[in-house]
Order: C-alpha cells, then sequence, then structure tokens
C-alpha cells in the first residue's frame, strides 16, 4: 500500500515541480511570490524525502529476524522485495537468498539519530540555504518571465510582419495592376507631349522655311527691278545722249531758269530738283 | 568730322577777317588768302614738306617764310599763315579760305554760285541763271563756270548750301528712284 504511494507519489511530486516551473508561463497571472514558490518547493522535497524513507521505517516496525543484519542490508533487502517476483530474475534469487536468512532487525536508535540527523541538516539547508534558494528561484523565474515576454512580444512582431506581408501579397496583383496603369498613362502623356512637340517644331519650320522663300523671293524680285531699272537707265542714258540736242539743252535751260525763278520750291516733275549740298 | 573742320575754319576765317574789316583791307587780304590756299592745294610738294611729320617745325617755317613774301605781301596774311602752320591747321587752308570769302561776299551783300553744265553755256544763257539766281536769294550771285557731260543735258546750280539740280542726270536718278519703290 504504500508503495504503491510512493510509485503514485514520485510521478506527482515531479510532475508538480514542473507545474510549479510552468504556471507562470502558460498564465502569467496566478498570484504568489517566488520566495512562496521556493517554499513550496523545499516542503516538497522533504515530503518526497518523508515518503521515501516511511516504507523503511514501516518496513523496521516489523518483528526482527533472527539473525540481525545491518540496517543497510535491510534497507537494501527492503528496496529489493518491492520489486514483485518474476519481474527481475536477479531480485528473485536475492529474494529467495533473504527468506532463507529471515526478515532483518531495525536499530531504532540509530534510525532515530539518523532521522534526527536528517531533520538538523534540513533545518540548516532551510534557515541557511533557503535565501539563496528563494534568491536563485526568483532569478530563474523572473529570467523566465523575461524570456517569455519577450518571446511573445518577437512572436507579436514575426505575427504583424506576417500578416503585414500577407496583405502586401495579396494586394501585389493590385499595385503591378496600379503600376501598369501609371505606366501606360504615363507612355501616353510622354506620346502625347512629344507629338505636340514635333507639331509645333513642324509648324515652325514650315513658317521659318515659308518666311525664308518670302524673302528670297523679295529679295530676287527687288534684285530684278534693280537689274531692270539699271538696264532700262543705261538704255534711256545712251539714247539722251544720242538724241539730246542744242535745241534740247535750250528747253532744258529753260526749264531750270522758270523752275529757280518759281518762288515756292519747284514740283516733282518738272526737271529742277532742289537740296542741301 | 567736316562740320568739326568747317567750323574751325570758319573760326580762323572770322578772326582774319575781323582784322582785315578793322584795317579796311579784307577784300586785299582775301585775295591774298585765295592766292595762297590755291598755290599750297595745287603743289604736292609744298604739302608734302609742310604736312610731313619727319621735318622738323623749324625747317617747315623757315619753308613757309621763304614762300609767303612772293604769294602774300600783307603782313597779317603771312603771320596768319604761319600760324595756321604752328598749329597744325595748315591743312583747313582752303577751308578758311572758302570761308573767309563767304564771310567778305556776305559783307559785300552777294554770293557765289557754281554752274555745271554738260556743255559750256553761252554768255547770254549764263547771265539768264544769274538773274534767276539772284531773283531766288535776292543777293548779287557771282557766277563761276564748270562743265561735266556725265549730266547729259541741262544745269546744276550750287549756290551756298543750296543745290538746284535740273540735270537729264537728276532726272534719270528720280526715274531709277520712282522704278525701284
Amino acid at each position: 500500500m504504500r508503495r504503491f504511494s510512493l510509485a503514485f507519489t514520485g510521478p506527482r511530486l515531479m510532475n508538480g515541480l514542473a507545474m510549479d516551473n510552468r504556471e507562470p508561463q502558460g498564465r502569467g497571472q496566478r498570484s504568489g511570490g517566488t520566495a512562496a514558490g521556493a517554499v513550496r518547493a523545499v516542503m516538497l522535497i522533504l515530503v518526497a524525502i518523508a515518503l521515501t524513507v516511511s516504507p523503511a521505517i514501516s518496513f523496521a516496525a516489523e518483528p526482527a529476524p533472527p539473525v540481525e543484519v545491518g540496517a543497510g542490508d535491510n534497507a537494501a533487502h527492503a528496496v529489493a522485495a518491492e520489486h514483485q517476483p518474476g519481474e527481475h530474475p536477479v531480485a528473485g534469487e536475492h529474494e529467495g537468498a533473504e527468506h532463507e536468512a529471515g526478515p532483518p532487525s531495525i536499530n531504532f536508535k540509530a534510525l532515530g539519530l539518523q532521522l534526527l540527523n536528517f531533520a538538523v541538516l534540513l533545518v540548516i539547508l532551510v534557515k541557511f540555504g533557503g535565501g539563496a534558494i528563494n534568491k536563485a528561484l526568483s532569478a530563474r523565474h523572473q529570467q523566465l518571465k523575461a524570456d517569455l515576454a519577450s518571446a511573445a512580444e518577437l512572436r507579436a512582431l514575426a505575427e504583424a510582419k506576417l500578416s503585414k506581408q500577407e496583405a502586401r501579397l495579396a494586394s501585389l496583383e493590385h499595385e503591378i495592376g496600379e503600376m501598369r496603369r501609371g505606366i501606360k498613362s504615363e507612355a501616353e502623356a510622354e506620346k502625347a507631349r512629344l507629338i505636340s512637340a514635333a507639331e509645333e517644331r513642324a509648324v515652325r519650320i514650315k513658317s521659318e522655311t515659308a518666311f525664308l522663300v518670302e524673302q528670297q523671293v523679295r529679295e530676287a524680285a527687288g534684285r530684278l527691278r534693280r537689274e531692270a531699272a539699271d538696264t532700262a537707265l543705261k538704255v534711256a542714258e545712251e539714247i539722251l545722249r544720242r538724241s539730246v540736242g542744242a535745241g534740247d539743252q535750250q528747253r532744258l535751260l529753260d526749264t531750270f531758269v522758270s523752275d529757280v525763278e518759281m518762288p515756292a520750291a519747284p514740283a516733282a516733275g518738272t526737271g529742277t530738283a532742289g537740296r542741301a549740298a | 568730322m567736316a562740320a568739326l573742320g568747317g567750323s574751325v575754319a570758319r573760326r580762323y576765317a572770322k578772326a582774319l577777317f575781323g582784322l582785315g574789316l578793322a584795317e579796311g583791307t579784307y577784300d586785299k587780304l582775301g585775295q591774298e588768302l585765295d592766292v595762297l590756299a590755291r598755290t599750297y592745294e595745287g603743289s604736292a610738294d609744298l604739302r608734302l614738306a609742310l604736312e610731313n611729320p619727319v621735318i622738323k617745325p623749324s625747317e617747315k617755317l623757315s619753308i613757309l617764310r621763304a614762300l609767303l613774301p612772293r604769294i602774300a605781301p600783307s603782313l597779317p596774311v603771312q603771320r596768319f599763315a604761319l600760324l595756321l602752320l604752328e598749329r597744325g591747321r595748315i591743312t583747313q587752308l582752303r577751308a578758311i579760305a572758302r570761308a573767309y570769302r563767304e564771310l567778305a561776299d556776305s559783307r559785300a551783300g552777294q554770293v557765289r554760285a557754281t554752274i555745271t553744265a554738260a556743255a559750256p553755256l553761252s554768255p547770254g544763257d549764263l547771265d539768264r541763271v544769274r538773274r534767276a539766281l539772284e531773283k531766288r536769294t535776292g543777293k548779287k550771285v557771282i557766277i563761276e563756270t564748270a562743265v561735266d557731260a556725265n549730266l547729259i543735258g541741262g544745269i546744276v546750280a550750287r549756290v551756298g548750301d543750296l543745290v538746284l539740280d535740273g540735270s537729264v542726270r537728276a532726272q534719270l536718278e528720280e526715274m531709277r528712284r520712282r522704278l525701284l519703290n
């Protein structure tokens, strides 16, 4: 019965210890300081020791065997007796040998001294090592809490980043479409601008060309007119040189005299032009 | 530049004319100045000697002093010519003589007219022209004649700053101007 209790209590103890460490991780809201946890751990250790020792005590309370043996040997036999027959072949062989030697006896005095010694040890450990243990456990607890908080924060960041990337990935197609439309509209605008510039340049070139042509035509017409005038004057001068005689000279003189005698300036076409020298 | 030269010539001419007017010899001084100007314009050697910067001013003065008694006996004209040489205005001698003549003509109430014709004019024609110009200017006109065959026909009269052009050449130029415009 106590053996079952030990077997059942051992995993629970270890489980309890583990749960004690896990509790702040999972919930993080549980009350109780680090010191209380450390005290509980120590108490659990003590209970575990007591439960470990109690079977030996109960076994020692049974009738003493005829042959006296040492307490250490009895304990070894007691532990060996906990195994089921057939479960361990070697243990079975030892069991057969012990039945032949009889049940071991317990020296209560030595056991009491050992328990007292152990209790004193525990008191000393709790008295002087409790603070350090508490401190170490508290530091460990705080470290674990900080690590858990950091991990949670990193996880939140990662999840946010993931959601952002997923959202961006989801909108990537839309962005590509927008970019394509933007590029297309820019290309259309550039095309329109180039066409407009080309048309403007064409108009300007056409205008300049027309102006140049007009200038050249005008210049050619002027040159032609000058040449025609020069030719006409040359022909007229030759004709006049041949044809002007004394009568013409006299007529010209008469015209000059009559023009000079006129009080006003000579009219155009009269033959005498007045000008300042 | 020509206007500036004309102004300078008029100033010098006015100075000499004032001197001659004060002494009552402005007509004689004008004649001597005119002879001196014609001599200077007609003699390339004299111009070269008096305008060459290589020749010393003293040598130029000596040359002019040697010539002046034979060309211009009047002392004021000689001093005036030497003054022009010293001031570097000897090149304006012809313009100064012309300005002096204008002053003298203006003083005498007369004006000079240059009549240029394609062929020489008869004295009767010149007299008609002179009378017409006197009627136009209101002054006594002294005629000077010239011949230029390029005029083809007709005459050109230059009276002071006024030019009256009755030549065929002028009519041809007017016809050319109208053709071009």
